[in-house]
């Protein structure tokens, strides 16, 4: 459990303050009263002191900035471990790779308890074993966050420890849930197939436009491939300019909707564009009669089979637009 | 519409259901000349004489127990108790014997009687004229109980509880009497069980019964400078509870206060905060926060007296603090 150290308002009309000097660092442990810092505004320089009792874990402003008042300014933890252990267990990311597909129920207590793990790498292997989960409870790495914040992690797949140690104070609250960083891990597939059936759709219809074309086949073949789970497409030009385009059925307010972004750069040079993002991306490009269809997509979101599954039968649509129909 | 004070509306709810039905009487401390501490009853022994607007002595288990006796025999009685405090004084009979007779005569006997009543401080009355006893009779089985929270509601609410045939014990809020509020000419009935909905809002469901309604209200005028988007509840019956409408309500927020003017101890917010998050947790965001009196005798000084109540302010603050996702009790 982490609480925030944020800048105090230490006169009437001041609005930043400079941090002169900080009297501990990460990992001391601290008492409530120590002087943890030293503040600077345009009319005094004092101390603040420790409101806490626990561990320096993060300091996040260094010496001589100046900040706004009320900015997050260091993370104090109960337990010293907070700070180091799970971040540099998290850093190896291949064991991260865990987390139930987000279309299967989980038990409710093995989300928290598959986070509480992930501290302790002895125990990755064995979490059916009701023993070890016990064990790792006490460890007190637990993730405190709303029920709701909790279902919705647990729907989209994510784990909140990340918000942990992106350094955002805890219990977390639905919103914090987009406060995740951008993570780099992501996988991107590359398809090609033949252009040729789908050209000569286009070139005998004449008015339909090939993105509307390439949108309906995207969010069939993605609701063939996961039947209730919603997409929404977004179509991007080369312009940057983006446009929702589709959605595979209406969207209540209590589905999470899935998102897909589509580029169509058939009428570039370009083969493919890759985003470094958790986002789903689908590029479309052409050379002569062949499609190159990319997708980008974090596993943490989309499984690496389902990822297949569905790319394969967008080719396959992509192929023999008939099919489409059908 | 015409626009009249609570004190009216009660009035004229016992009048028109004594006009429409004879067997309704009225019985209790002062409520025949003197009207009531309050002015309520003014008018009353005029029009329908002293045999069905009844003077009694200071002695509340006496026609209490008279009046559970003639529900049982066929009479519709309104009990006037002057203070909700004196509620005490009548346990066995409304408790032990009102509450059971129906279920325990295998539906044989019907006891259709109303305790009127009141709630509220800061009226500087100190320790024993200024409780808020509702949660008391509402754990009782067999009792249904009305809280209005403007003169619309006890005109309304008192009507369908004079016709009921279940014992029922409405509280009116004492520093409301003279509060005005639109109330239509023509006859209405407002039936239990359905909570009101005062406004729709998407981030904090504010929860208030009887006089915390208005708290709520003068809260969410505050939040909404902050572009903060309230939801304001009132129950307006206790028993039975609108279940439905608070639920699904916390299922849209995510955040709910519930404020009562009860002690906060073991009290109707404690009932309505733990159903709540029972049925609905998964969806909410923040702990359900309870707003009720502080949990000491209710001071005599007024500026003591002032600090146990919830206020505007409170609420809006302890609102502001969940949907920052800050906390309101310490981890």
């Amino acid at each position: 459990m982490s609480y925030e150290v944020k800048m105090p308002q230490l006169g009437m009309n001041q609005d930043t303050a400079v941090v002169v000097a900080w009297f501990k660092k990460e990992g001391d442990k601290i008492e409530k009263g120590d002087p943890l810092f030293e503040v600077e505004t345009d009319k005094a320089t004092m101390e603040v002191e420790a409101q806490k009792e626990g561990y320096l874990s993060k300091i996040k402003v260094d010496e001589g900035s100046e900040v706004p008042v009320g900015q997050l300014l260091a993370l104090i933890s109960d337990t010293n471990e907070d700070s180091h252990n799970d971040q540099t267990d998290l850093a190896d990311s291949d064991s991260f790779e865990k987390i139930e597909p987000y279309a299967e129920p989980i038990n409710d207590n093995s989300i928290e308890n598959e986070v509480q793990n992930i501290g302790d790498s002895s125990n990755r292997n064995e979490l059916s074993t009701r023993s070890t989960r016990n064990e790792s409870a006490s460890t007190g790495v637990k993730v405190l966050a709303s029920p709701k914040a909790k279902l919705a992690a647990k729907e989209m797949g994510f784990d909140l420890t990340e918000l942990r140690n992106a350094g955002i104070a805890e219990p977390f609250h639905f919103a914090d849930l987009a406060r995740v960083p951008q993570s780099s891990s992501f996988s991107s597939i590359y398809l090609q197939v033949s252009a040729k059936a789908f050209d000569d759709l286009i070139l005998k219809s004449e008015t339909v436009k090939r993105s509307l074309l390439f949108s309906k086949f995207t969010s069939s073949a993605w609701s063939f491939v996961f039947e209730e789970s919603v997409l929404e497409v977004i179509f991007k030009d080369t312009n940057g300019e983006s446009y929702v385009e589709t959605t595979t059925k209406e969207v209540s307010s209590n589905d999470v909707a899935n998102t897909i972004t589509l580029i169509d750069l058939c009428d570039t040079r370009i083969s493919a564009y890759e985003t470094g993002s958790n986002n789903l991306t689908l590029s479309f490009s052409q050379l002569r009669n062949e499609f190159t269809i990319c997708l980008s997509f974090s596993e943490k979101i989309l499984q690496f089979s389902d990822a297949v599954k569905f790319l394969n039968e967008l080719g396959t649509r992509l192929e023999d637009p008939v099919l489409q129909l059908i | 519409m015409r626009s009249i004070t609570l004190s009216q509306a009660v009035n004229e709810a016992i009048a028109e259901e004594m006009r429409l039905d004879s067997s309704v009487f009225l019985i209790g401390e002062d409520v025949a000349e003197a009207g009531t501490p309050f002015k309520i009853t003014t008018g009353l022994v005029e029009e329908f004489g002293t045999e069905r607007v009844i003077d009694t002595p200071i002695s509340e288990p006496g026609f209490m127990g008279l009046a559970v006796g003639a529900a049982m025999t066929g009479s519709r009685p309104i009990v006037d108790i002057m203070f909700g405090d004196f509620l005490f004084l009548i346990m066995d009979q409304l408790c032990n014997q009102a509450a059971k007779a129906h279920y325990m005569s295998g539906g044989k006997l019907n006891v259709p009687l109303v305790v009127r009543t009141n709630l509220g401080a800061t009226r500087r009355s100190a320790a024993q004229h200024s409780q808020s006893l509702h949660a008391l009779v509402s754990h009782i089985p067999g009792l249904k109980v009305a809280m209005p929270s403007s003169a619309y509601e006890a005109k309304g609410l008192l009507k369908t509880a004079i016709r009921d045939d279940n014992p029922v014990v409405i509280f009116e809020d004492k520093l409301m009497y003279q509060d005005k509020a639109d109330v239509p000419e023509d006859e209405y009935l407002i039936p239990f069980g359905e909570a009101a909905v005062l406004q729709e809002g998407n981030q904090v469901t504010l929860i208030g019964t009887s006089s915390m309604r208005q708290v709520c209200e003068e809260a969410a005028l505050i939040l909404s400078d902050e572009k903060i988007s309230v939801e304001i509840i009132d129950p307006r019956t206790l028993v039975p509870l609108d279940e439905k409408t608070i639920l699904n309500s916390a299922k849209k927020t995510g955040r709910v206060i519930v404020v009562d003017e009860g002690h906060q101890n073991f009290g109707v917010t404690a009932e309505i905060a733990s159903r709540i998050s029972e049925k609905a947790f998964y969806y909410l965001d923040a702990p359900v926060i309870r707003m009720g009196a502080m949990d000491v005798p209710v001071p005599f000084s007024p500026v003591l007296e002032d600090l146990t109540v919830p206020t505007a302010e409170k609420v809006a603050s302890n609102a502001r603090k969940i949907v920052a996702g800050e906390l309101v009790h310490e981890l």
